[in-house]
């Protein structure tokens, strides 16, 4: 079927823009691993998943709202809480997203929890234990990828891992994720700007 | 006969009587192993065995749990989600 002129011009940026889009997070993987300290192939395939690509974002969103206080940090508890409550009361949306009760009730922040996290963002604004940041993740991975995540995030040097009181794990970006993360999102910006 | 021969043969007619009757024997291994087949496995930590939540809103302790049917991909509503919980001010409730 013949297109008009304008038309096909129309999906010729289109294409363009895909094109652009997919570049881009080829881009990303390409300098997360070039920045990576362990070239192993588990690391490096595990520092081109989707996870990855995706913790990316969560911290480049964290920074990027300016998350840092702890008034900040504790109102986004709250957000989650909330969001994870409406989740319980929509079985459709539960079931469109495959989450299932039991593990979006693990996943909110209750009161015993949530001093501990404050206390710990208060010490050291960005740390997460690697359970806390598997919830904020609840939406979008299971929590053993987010632990497998992290786990090579830390040998590639991305995230610091460190061991902490009563056997926590606390994790915290060395900034390079959401660094690269950002550059290929405004390089993506910019180009589609470009073309149009 | 003698009392040996005796006595053995009792015995060995006692041990049959037992298995024609059920008693003991392959009838009621098989059945334990039905009604057991719901069952969860036997757990070797002692301490009463976990239980799900049932009723009001309660979360479990240490965090969630990963199962082998605890597989959660990123949908691209999730992915939305989670912009909107990190964003400030946003109030996002399930839509």
């Amino acid at each position: 079927m013949k297109q008009p002129a304008a038309n096909f011009d129309e999906v010729r940026r289109d294409i363009s823009a895909l094109q652009l889009y997919r570049n881009a997070r080829l881009e990303f993987n390409a300098r997360i691993v070039e920045a990576s300290r362990d070239k192993s192939p588990e690391v490096v395939g595990a520092l081109r998943s989707d996870s990855t690509h995706q913790l990316a974002e969560f911290y480049f969103l964290l920074s990027g709202f300016g998350i840092k206080s702890v008034d900040e940090f504790d109102q986004l508890i709250e957000r989650h809480n909330d969001y994870v409550a409406s989740l319980l009361s929509d079985p459709d949306k539960m079931q469109r997203m495959g989450l299932s009760k039991d593990r979006l009730l693990s996943a909110i922040f209750d009161g015993e929890t949530r001093p501990r996290l404050l206390k710990f963002w208060a010490d050291d604004p960005g740390a997460l234990d690697q359970s806390t940041l598997a919830r904020f993740l609840v939406a979008v991975m299971s929590d053993e990828t987010a632990r497998k995540t992290v786990v090579a995030c830390g040998k590639a040097g991305l995230l610091e891992r460190q061991n902490s009181v009563f056997r926590i794990v606390l994790v915290r970006s060395t900034g390079l994720l959401e660094r690269v993360y950002g550059q290929c999102l405004r390089e993506l910006r910019l180009a589609i700007q470009a073309e149009s | 006969m003698s009392s040996v021969n005796l006595v053995s043969r009792i015995g060995l007619g006692l041990v049959f009587a037992i298995v024609a009757t059920g008693g003991i024997g392959p009838t009621n291994a098989e059945t334990r192993l039905v009604s057991n087949s719901s069952a969860q496995p036997v757990s070797t930590k002692t301490g009463p065995a976990p239980t799900k939540n049932s009723g009001s809103v309660r979360r479990k302790r240490g965090g969630p749990e990963s199962s082998p049917a605890d597989k959660v991909n990123a949908t691209p509503e999730g992915q939305s989600d989670l912009i909107k919980v990190l964003q400030p001010g946003s109030g996002q409730k399930s839509k």
